[in-house]
C-alpha cells in the first residue's frame, strides 16, 4: 500500500532577506499529512511571518517545497489559502470584492464567496462596504484563505477566537492541512491544531 | 485583475477631487477667457488647459504612478493575489495597466470639459487641443510609468521624485534638441542629439509649438531663452511618438525585474 501524498513537504527552506546579516529563516523542514495542523510560534521577530511567506515563495527562499506532488511557486498555489497578518490590504474593496477576486484567481466558484463571508462572521452589512483606510476588519483575511476550501491553509497571527477555530476544524475535517503562525497559542487553538509545534528561535527551529 | 485594481483606484477620494476639479478648473479658465479680448479668447481657453494638463496631469501622474507596487505590496495586497498562483509579471502588468486606466479616465474628464467649454465660447470642438490632450497623456504615462517602475523597489516620494526627473529630462531633451537645431549650444549640439535618439522625449504638440512661439502659452510652455537666444521647439513628428511609446515597455520590464525579489 501506498502512502498519502504529503499536503505540504519542506525541505531545508531557508529565508534571507537582501542585505540582511543573516538569515531570517534556516534549516526548516517538515511535513503535513492530510488533516494534519501545526502551530508555529516564536516570539516577534523569530521568524513564523517569514516561514510562511517563504512557503508561498512570497520572499525570496531557498529550498523545496511542495504541495501534493508539485512544487511551489507555481500553479500549485491555487491549493493554498493565505490569510496575511493584517487586513490592510482590503483597503478600498468591500470584503465581497476582495473574497470575490481571490475566488477567482482560485478558480473557486462563486457560491463559496458568500459561504466563506458567512463562515467568516463577517455580517451581510459589512460585506459590501468598502473596507476604510488603515482598518483592521476582523476576519476578513480569514475569508480570502478558506474561499474555495484549499488543500493547505496558512494563516498568520489569526485571531484567536471561534471563527478561526472553527475553520481550522473545518480545514482539518476535509483532509487539508493547516499551518498556524502565531507568537503564543491559546489552549483552543492548540486543541484545533493538535500536538504538532514548530516553534522558531531567531529564524530556526527549538 | 484589472478591474480590481481600477476598483481600488476609483474610491480613492484623491481622485475624485481631481475628476471634479479639473471641469471646475476649465470652468474658471472659460469664464476668464470670455471676458478678453476677441481673438485672444481661443488662446486664452488652450493655453489654461495646457496648463492644467501639465501641472495637474503631472501631479495625478505622479500621485499614481508613485504607488503603484511598493504601498499595495507593504500592505500585503499583491502578496494575496500572488499568493492565488497570479505570477509576478502579470500582477506588475495588471497593476500598471489599472493605473494607466485610471489617468486616461481623469485625462478624458478634463478633456471632455475642455470641449464643452470651447463649445460654449463658440468655437465648436477644438481639434489642435485635442491633439495637444493626446500628446500630453502619451508623456504623462511616460512618467506615471517611470514612477512606477521605480515604485518596485523603494517607497512611494522617491518613485514620485524618479518619475519627475524623467518627465523633466524628457522635455530637456526635446528642448535641447530644440536649441541644438538652432544651432545656440555650440559644441554641446553633439552629445544633445545622441540623448535625443535614445531618451524619451516630451511629445510636442503643434497646438502647444505655436502658443510657444507666439509667447501667449502662459505656464504651459513659456519662450525658452538660451544664450540670450530664443528657441523654437517645433511639434513632434512621429519618430518622437513612437520612441516615447517603445519607454513605455522598456519602464514596464524595469518595473518587473524590480518586482521580481521584491517581498510582498
Amino acid at each position: 500500500m501506498t502512502e498519502p501524498i504529503a499536503v505540504l513537504a519542506v525541505e531545508d527552506l531557508e529565508v534571507r532577506y537582501r542585505g540582511g546579516p543573516q538569515a531570517a529563516v534556516g534549516g526548516v523542514s517538515l511535513t503535513l499529512e492530510p488533516g494534519a495542523g501545526l502551530l508555529v510560534s516564536g516570539d516577534a521577530g523569530a521568524g513564523k511571518t517569514s516561514l510562511l511567506r517563504g512557503v508561498l515563495g512570497l520572499t525570496p527562499a531557498t529550498g523545496t517545497v511542495r504541495v501534493g506532488a508539485e512544487q511551489i511557486p507555481g500553479p500549485a498555489m491555487r491549493r493554498c489559502g493565505y490569510a496575511p497578518q493584517s487586513d490592510r490590504f482590503a483597503e478600498g474593496l468591500s470584503p465581497r470584492e476582495i473574497v470575490g477576486l481571490v475566488a477567482r484567481l482560485r478558480g473557486a466558484p462563486a457560491p463559496d464567496v458568500d459561504r466563506s463571508l458567512d463562515e467568516a462572521g463577517i455580517a451581510e452589512p459589512l460585506c459590501d462596504r468598502p473596507v476604510p483606510r488603515d482598518t483592521d476588519l476582523p476576519h476578513v483575511a480569514l475569508a480570502c484563505a478558506t474561499v474555495g476550501d484549499p488543500d493547505l491553509l496558512l494563516l498568520d497571527q489569526p485571531a484567536d477566537d471561534a471563527v478561526t477555530l472553527a475553520a481550522v476544524a473545518r480545514a482539518r475535517g476535509r483532509g487539508g492541512a493547516v499551518l498556524v503562525a502565531v507568537r503564543e497559542a491559546g489552549p483552543d487553538l492548540r486543541a484545533a491544531l493538535g500536538p504538532a509545534e514548530l516553534r522558531l528561535v531567531d529564524g530556526r527551529p527549538a | 485583475m484589472i478591474g480590481g485594481g481600477v476598483q481600488r483606484l476609483a474610491r480613492r477620494r484623491w481622485l475624485w477631487v481631481a475628476a471634479a476639479g479639473g471641469p471646475l478648473v476649465v470652468a474658471i479658465i472659460a469664464a476668464v477667457a470670455a471676458g478678453g479680448r476677441a481673438p485672444a479668447v481661443g488662446d486664452d481657453l488652450r493655453a489654461g488647459v495646457a496648463s492644467l494638463l501639465l501641472l495637474g496631469g503631472l501631479a495625478a501622474a505622479l500621485g499614481l504612478g508613485g504607488a503603484t507596487l511598493n504601498r499595495d505590496a507593504d500592505r500585503g495586497y499583491l502578496g494575496l493575489l500572488a499568493a492565488t498562483g497570479v505570477g509576478r509579471p502579470p500582477i506588475v502588468v495588471t497593476t500598471l495597466a489599472a493605473r494607466l486606466v485610471a489617468l486616461a479616465a481623469l485625462l478624458a474628464i478634463w478633456a471632455v470639459a475642455a470641449q464643452v467649454a470651447s463649445t460654449a465660447l463658440g468655437r465648436g470642438l477644438d481639434g489642435p487641443l485635442i491633439v495637444h490632450t493626446l500628446a500630453m497623456a502619451e508623456l504623462l504615462a511616460l512618467t506615471l510609468l517611470a514612477a512606477a517602475a521605480a515604485s518596485s523597489v523603494v517607497g512611494p516620494a522617491a518613485s514620485a521624485v524618479a518619475g519627475a526627473a524623467v518627465f523633466v529630462m524628457a522635455q530637456a531633451v526635446a528642448n535641447l534638441k530644440a536649441a541644438a537645431d538652432d544651432g545656440v549650444i555650440g559644441t554641446a549640439a553633439g552629445p544633445v542629439k545622441a540623448l535625443h535618439a535614445v531618451f524619451p522625449r516630451a511629445v510636442t504638440s503643434p497646438m502647444i509649438a505655436d502658443l510657444q512661439a507666439r509667447d501667449v502659452a502662459g505656464a504651459a510652455a513659456p519662450q525658452i531663452e538660451i544664450n540670450r537666444n530664443l528657441v523654437t521647439v517645433p511639434p513632434a513628428g512621429a519618430g518622437t511618438v513612437l520612441l516615447t511609446l517603445a519607454w513605455f515597455s522598456v519602464f514596464a520590464l524595469l518595473a518587473v525585474a524590480g518586482f521580481r525579489r521584491r517581498t510582498l
